[in-house]
């Protein structure tokens, strides 16, 4: 067997797998939204016209946005933390951090509302501190959903990075020190750029995990701030508007994979390993 | 000075993060006693979701990790016609909603959809049963083991692989005892990541489960469905029920280490 058959012959069942599963489901539902209205494009007329089509749409960006740019910062010093950590306490932090990652979206979308609601652990302890007079209200804002998205997402990004922090190996930091860097040089100019593709992997991670979340949304944004996901089931299974949904889903797709080939491109442009 | 500013701040993230969450969960949950979460959790309806969930990991996991571990191999050593266009493909379930994902399977593969309606006829169905919320759990976990085996497959580079070669080791042999020992950790990260999310799936279900209850409703869309329903309790048990399957998972993750105290040396 030759390299390319092989490399093939290794490819295909995920290949298989995302055609069959993907490929076609999402020709299906692109074809809608070009058959389903009243010209070829007049379902993407509709989309952009509309002023709240173009809200939802910008304020799930948003989100994305910043969830992903807070995920990054506490990702990076957890994951380092996590790295440089003796490896009995390194067993213990990575079970913490993979715990609530396990108990899926809906149980930690749920704990939010728990913590965050008018009679809710916050505002409990802030009127007994007497620094409020009255319970806040912090569901069904955009803080909301951002904190319960960090939350979601930060373990994914803390264990991409853990796996590449550790595989970059301490010779070189300490090669670095030899040769007179300090401790801030060394981890700018060594460890930050071999880290990079493990940093890239979690935004792309965090970053689609948030653009595209539909249960998060659901039950902490509520109807005040919808977002794509919501939106995108509203017109799916209440309203049962085929094309609209259809759509709405074009759109993610799109804005999602321009955004993680863009990374992509990035990785390979800053990745000092791969080619 | 740095180290111990980002101790502090790993702490206290863990701490607001991570605990403070569960906490409130089992709060809510045990508001009651122990009487009613029992009550809660002993529901037949609760424990068929339970089974569903379970048995639907059970079927995702092992298909996940040979996907994920051939496709990660072939794009990191190989180098062929269509190699970014399959990373590319490889992506693409992270780019699709997972909402998407299920109106697009129920799309095709519904009873209106052209393969679904195909198969109808012969007393097929697709959607709306186990089939259905075995292929979208399967479509939304797949790129979770390629996306952590292949960074460590790039970092590590093909030296090692290259000296068996010269060695005499055939390609299974390069794999088991070279390539493997590598990846282990970032594999076993994989299928944790990939488990977990087909454990609590939520969007891309709710759509292809047809949410009949007692019968296709996985313990998720039954947290919901309660929680809709103004029984509070019964959601919050039924949340530390998937809390426990998250521990029973991480048990199962220190197994390996221990069966394999090789890999234990790393985490």
């Amino acid at each position: 067997m030759t390299a390319r058959t092989l490399a093939w012959a290794l490819a295909m069942p995920a290949l298989l797998l995302v055609l069959l599963g993907l490929g076609l489901p999402v020709l299906a539902t692109f074809a809608t939204t070009f058959t389903g209205g009243e010209g070829p494009l007049a379902a993407y007329a509709e989309f952009f016209t509309s002023r709240f089509r173009r809200v939802v749409l910008w304020r799930t960006f948003e989100v994305a946005a910043v969830t992903t740019l807070i995920s990054l910062v506490f990702g990076f010093a957890a994951a380092w933390v996590v790295a440089k950590s003796p490896a009995r306490l390194k067993s213990w932090l990575i079970i913490a951090a993979v715990f609530p990652l396990l108990t899926g979206v809906v149980v930690r979308s749920f704990a939010w509302l728990v913590i965050l609601g008018r009679g809710g652990i916050v505002n409990e302890t802030l009127l007994a501190l007497g620094a409020i007079a009255e319970p806040l209200s912090m569901l069904y804002t955009q803080g909301s959903v951002i904190v319960a998205m960090v939350y979601l997402f930060v373990p994914l990004m803390i264990l991409t990075l853990v796996g590449v922090l550790e595989s970059i190996p301490e010779d070189l930091t300490d090669a670095a020190a030899s040769l007179g860097a300090r401790p801030g040089a060394a981890f700018r100019q060594v460890v930050l750029p071999m880290a990079v593709p493990g940093l890239i992997v979690g935004s792309v991670l965090v970053f689609t995990g948030s653009f595209t979340s539909y249960a998060t949304p659901q039950l902490l944004g509520g109807e005040q701030q919808m977002m794509m996901g919501t939106f995108l089931y509203q017109r799916a299974m209440v309203t049962f508007d085929w094309t609209g949904a259809s759509t709405i889903a074009a759109v993610m797709v799109v804005v999602t994979l321009a955004t993680v080939l863009a990374m992509s491109r990035l990785a390979q442009r800053l990745n000092p390993v791969a080619s | 000075m740095l180290r111990r500013t980002l101790i502090a701040l790993a702490v206290l993230f863990a701490a607001v993060v991570i605990v403070l969450p569960v906490a409130a969960i089992l709060s809510r949950a045990f508001a009651e006693g122990v009487g009613a979460w029992w009550a809660a959790v002993s529901d037949p309806e609760t424990l068929q979701a339970v089974w569903l969930t379970v048995l639907t990991a059970l079927i995702v996991l092992p298909l996940n990790i040979l996907f994920g571990l051939c496709a990660a191999w072939a794009i990191a050593r190989f180098r062929f016609p269509g190699r970014r266009a399959l990373l590319i493909l490889i992506e693409i379930p992270f780019a699709v909603s997972p909402i998407v994902a299920g109106l697009c399977f129920l799309l095709v593969y519904g009873a209106y959809g052209p393969v679904g309606g195909a198969l109808q006829p012969y007393g097929l169905q697709l959607m709306f049963n186990l089939t259905g919320i075995v292929m979208v759990s399967l479509f939304v976990t797949c790129p979770f083991v390629v996306r952590e085996v292949l960074p460590v497959l790039q970092v590590t580079g093909e030296d090692e692989e290259k000296a068996a070669l010269t060695l005499g080791a055939n390609g299974w042999q390069i794999f088991r005892h070279v390539t493997l020992p590598n990846v282990t950790w970032a594999l076993v990260y994989g299928a944790i990541l990939a488990t977990a999310r087909a454990i609590g799936e939520f969007g891309a279900v709710s759509v292809v489960s047809g949410a009949i209850r007692g019968q296709t409703m996985t313990l998720p869309l039954q947290i919901e469905l309660l929680y809709n329903d103004y029984n509070t309790t019964g959601a919050f048990a039924a949340a530390t029920l998937l809390t426990a399957l998250a521990l029973l998972t991480l048990v199962l993750r220190g197994a390996i280490t221990a069966i394999h105290p090789a890999h234990g040396a790393r985490p």
